[in-house]
């Protein structure tokens, strides 16, 4: 019978091993290495990206609204439109992950822009789902002054009040 | 006679197999309590869409500049959060050292230490692990307490704790899935201890269980395949036809499943019966050690029958296809030196896969690919794929800082200066400490092909001399005239 060659030769080319050291203690000192890397890495991110958000808004200026959600087993968000001065300058359709984020604490960030210094008006919309109304709507307009110090306002949906959901806004100093 | 080149796969070598769902990073899911400060809550938003890089950038940005409102100490903590999220333990646990034993409730203290050794215990760090799990003061509730119950007992599994792992997975609450890990491990731990027959009824449990999705089929898949080997072991080869038995036919472990039926048979010398499940084995894929073993298995029934042209021929026809794999994994050999393997699997990672041309599964359906699936079910593999892929992704954003530091108007001279010189020296280290993983993703990459090689070559020396045994034989029998 015809005798296949086999190739016994070891797979060629490879490096050689990273010194005496076992898989796992080379495996721990290269994840070290790169987390202390890495954490290098997000600190000049956070330092450059301090430096270009008050190129592109400076703080004074700066309008932030950021939408929150105090959890309601019959309410389910749709989406938050924004309008600042009357004018539509964001409008956000919420996702079942969105959601789920907003529910444990965090908060979107649905707008955040550059104003002149004076008196502004922002007015927001929010719909939704509540049993037995699907077009569930709640409207809220607030009133602030830009060019004395950065704005953080809050668009806080709840249903604190009276069981329905509602849209608060508050304004962070 | 021609001699046996069965290798029993050994329960000794089984049970050393703890279990845990594989995870790459843990979903870090703490509850935050009194959180009001919206730059935390901003970033926490990003985090939880898995936008973890500008979570931290954010959050830090926002400490850097005072924006933190009310509770510095939480908002640092939140940042130890989003820094275990991401799956930098070392960072978390330095923040949470400092920070956790403060005012927090302990309901959120208790989670982040259930987190962050939880992530620990993923990079193979034990012993930090233990000590975290140990700080937790209260009941972690249903969706945790049994999770941290069965890595508290996998981590003195693995230190050979047997009696304190076994009393940790009798706590494990029987209304989760966590239960049937629960007692997968602690048939383990009752084999290690040779109490062998509990450790039977134990596994029978899992192996009967009612499997409601893919993950608790497998699992139940394993634990009558643990059972099956475990009574091959032990001489029972009727009770263990009833356990390979059980398993699905086409599920992750029927190969394995398939090959053990087969011993079965032939421990008991019904030889014709083991070929049925051994014949079905070798139509799979060659590249699977099982259905190597059968084809081995399969001439070698063929020879207890004394049917020695068919065990001819499937000696050769296993011959062809031990050269064809060897073959195989000389190109994956060359694909791993060249870069390709590993780079198509980095690509497969960071979602360079939006074209369909780099996913996981493309990159690993070649007859050279294949070979490397082993190596996806290990942490030491992903994870490292998973550092150099962050390190890649660090490199693109240095190279996009250098690059746009002119624009930045705000800079003086020596400050702009100062931001080069920081940018370049963390390329260089990047770049370093990248080739160092890559080489390691290499290196595992390499071990793995070379122990299946020279598995394939030893195959194939045994076939070749088994075909010569044959030829002995009947030339013996026969004379000259061919078996």
């Amino acid at each position: 019978m015809p005798s296949p060659k086999v190739d016994t030769e070891s797979t060629d080319n490879k490096p050689a091993a990273s010194q005496s050291s076992s898989p796992l203690a080379v495996f721990r000192s290269l994840d070290q290495q790169t987390e202390l890397l890495v954490k290098e890495v997000l600190d000049l991110s956070s330092d450059l990206a301090i430096i270009q958000e008050e190129e592109d808004n400076p703080a004074n200026h700066q309008l932030l609204v950021l939408v929150t959600f105090d959890p309601t087993k019959l309410f389910t968000l749709d989406y938050i439109q924004l309008e600042v001065d009357n004018e539509v300058v964001a409008a956000y359709q919420y996702s079942e992950n969105d959601l789920q984020a907003l529910k444990r604490g965090a908060g979107h960030r649905l707008y955040v822009a550059n104003l002149p210094a004076g008196m502004h008006e922002v007015f927001a919309t929010m719909v939704g789902r509540i049993p037995r109304d699907p077009d569930y709507k709640s409207e809220v307009a607030y009133k602030f002054v830009s060019g004395v110090s950065r704005t953080v306002l809050e668009l806080n949906v709840s249903s604190k009040t009276k069981g329905f959901p509602i849209l608060a806004i508050k304004e962070w100093n | 006679m021609v001699r046996s080149v069965l290798t029993l796969w050994r329960i000794t070598g089984l049970i050393a197999v703890v279990l845990l769902p594989l995870q790459l990073h843990a979903d870090v899911y703490i509850n935050w309590q009194g959180l009001e400060d919206p730059s935390v809550r901003d970033a926490l938003f990003d985090s939880y869409q898995g936008q973890h890089f500008q979570a931290i950038t954010r959050l830090q940005s926002a400490q850097k500049s005072g924006r933190i409102k009310g509770n510095p100490e939480r908002a640092s903590l939140v940042l130890g959060g989003l820094y275990l999220a991401y799956g930098f333990h070392q960072e978390a646990a330095s923040i949470f050292e400092a920070f956790l034993a403060t005012d927090q409730p302990r309901e959120v203290r208790d989670e982040a230490w259930f987190y962050l050794a939880k992530t620990q215990y993923q990079r193979g760090r034990y012993q930090e692990s233990l000590a975290e799990l140990n700080k937790i003061q209260g009941d972690l509730g249903i969706n945790l307490q049994p999770e941290r119950y069965v890595i508290e007992a996998i981590i003195h599994l693995q230190q050979n704790r047997l009696d304190k792992a076994i009393e940790v997975l009798n706590k494990v609450d029987q209304r989760t899935t966590w239960w049937a890990y629960g007692r997968y491990n602690l048939a383990i731990a009752l084999y290690r201890l040779g109490r062998s027959q509990e450790a039977e009824t134990t596994l029978n449990v899992v192996g009967t269980m009612n499997a409601t999705d893919q993950e608790m089929q497998d699992l139940k898949d394993k634990a009558n395949l643990m059972l099956g080997y475990a009574s091959l072991e032990s001489g029972a080869a009727e009770k263990a036809k009833v356990y390979f038995k059980r398993l699905k036919l086409n599920g992750r472990h029927s190969n394995q499943g398939l090959l053990g039926l087969g011993r079965a048979y032939s421990a008991e010398n019904q030889h014709e019966q083991s070929l049925v499940p051994w014949l079905k084995l070798i139509e799979r894929n060659p590249s699977d050690p099982a259905v190597q073993d059968a084809l081995m298995a399969v001439p070698y029934a063929f020879g207890q029958l004394e049917a020695y042209k068919q065990s001819l021929e499937f000696y050769e026809k296993a011959m062809r296809l031990f050269q064809e794999e060897i073959n195989n994994i000389n190109i994956a050999a060359e694909a791993v030196s060249g870069g390709k393997l590993v780079e198509g699997l980095i690509r497969a990672q960071t979602g360079e896969s939006v074209s369909g041309l780099w996913t996981e599964e493309k990159v690993l359906n070649t007859p050279e690919g294949r070979y490397l699936w082993p190596l996806l079910t290990k942490y030491e593999f992903r994870e490292t794929m998973f550092n150099y892929t962050q390190l890649r992704l660090s490199l693109g954003k240095l190279e996009g800082w250098s690059a746009s530091l002119d624009t930045l108007q705000s800079l003086n001279k020596k400050r702009r200066s100062a931001y080069e010189a920081r940018i370049t020296q963390l390329q260089s280290q990047v770049l370093l400490a990248s080739e160092k993983l890559n080489h390691h993703l290499q290196r595992m990459a390499f071990d793995e092909l070379e122990q299946r090689k020279q598995r394939l070559v030893q195959y194939f020396n045994e076939a070749r001399f088994s075909v010569a045994q044959i030829y002995d034989y009947a030339a013996k029998r026969w004379g000259d005239q061919q078996p």
